[in-house]
């Protein structure tokens, strides 16, 4: 029973992998196949596809980077940790700390 | 009680703390939000391009859009970038010079403004419109979404210098302004690069 039920997902499976022909997701996807374009497509599709997915990874690789560093008592960077030294210093916002400067009283009190 | 700015904020507790300035972290995921935008243009514009006849694929009455003076364009903005790029450092080291080199990566960046809305007054003055051809269409829509960013980036930049000589600038916002402003020096040489050439 199991089996004739897989067999039966993997055969309308291909089927709908073969039935469709071209998506035209966008005004001009129309152009697909009717000059030689079809490189410009493909390239784009990709590229619209990987951008989204590098600016996220960056974004979260580089935060938890962030906070790695902080939480090792690193400094969290020249640009971020420079100005915590002088509290007289030009406003800053959120920088992170290490566990040391906490202990030092740099930071927040309850 | 804070000693060292209001919004740094550390719970003992929890030991709940901000890696980054939340001003900065917005503004990466506003630019990231604008950088699909600029290539969903872009996409648009190769896909096209790609799929129109050679001798369609032109500006009316044999008009070429203007190659070396938007090359100079390019070098005042790269400038302006690079100039933000002293004045971030010189905030860091708490440099009142600062307030000096600011305004003149605001200067380049407003020059790189200017030069554009001149060569668009020549180009709608030779007759390209943006009803006169599919490349002056994607001209005029891609460069002058750039330029609307140009001059939305330049804003948040005044108003950083303005609360950097009251002594009211926060290091989140002067991140956040920076970063607008790299965003739009560094999306530009891809723009120039598609739709010149």
């Amino acid at each position: 029973m199991r089996e004739s039920i897989s067999r039966q997902v993997i055969c309308i499976g291909i089927l709908l992998t073969a039935a469709p022909a071209s998506a035209l997701a966008c005004p001009v996807c129309g152009f697909v196949g009717t000059s030689d374009n079809t490189w410009a497509y493909q390239a784009m599709s990709a590229m619209l596809t990987l951008l989204p997915l590098a600016m996220v990874g960056g974004i979260v690789w580089w935060l938890a980077r962030l906070a790695a560093r902080a939480d090792t008592e690193r400094p969290v960077g020249r640009a971020f940790t420079a100005r915590l030294a002088d509290p007289k210093g030009p406003r800053h916002n959120g920088l992170a700390l290490s566990e040391g400067q906490i202990r030092r009283g740099r930071a927040v009190d309850g | 009680m804070t000693t060292i700015g209001q919004t740094v904020r550390v719970v003992r507790r929890g030991t709940r703390r901000e890696a980054v300035p939340s001003g900065l972290l917005g503004m990466m995921i506003f630019v990231g939000t604008e950088v699909m935008f600029f290539a969903g243009l872009i996409s648009a514009f190769t896909i096209s391009k790609a799929g129109a006849p050679r001798d369609a694929w032109n500006l009316p009455a044999g008009q070429v859009l203007p190659l070396a003076s938007t090359a100079v364009n390019t070098v005042a903005l790269f400038a302006s970038g690079a100039l933000l790029w002293v004045a971030g450092r010189q905030y860091r080291e708490r440099s009142s010079v600062a307030t000096q080199t600011l305004p003149a990566a605001m200067f380049f960046g407003a020059l790189f403004v200017m030069l554009q809305g001149r060569e668009w007054v020549g180009l709608i003055g030779r007759g390209v419109t943006l009803r006169s051809s599919a490349l002056g269409a994607f001209f005029y829509v891609i460069v002058g979404t750039h330029a609307v960013h140009a001059v939305a980036a330049l804003a948040g930049l005044g108003v950083a210098w303005w609360r950097l000589r009251a002594g009211r600038l926060s290091y989140g916002f002067f991140l956040g302004a920076q970063t607008f402003w790299y965003f739009v020096v560094l999306i530009w040489p891809v723009i120039y690069a598609r739709v010149y050439f």
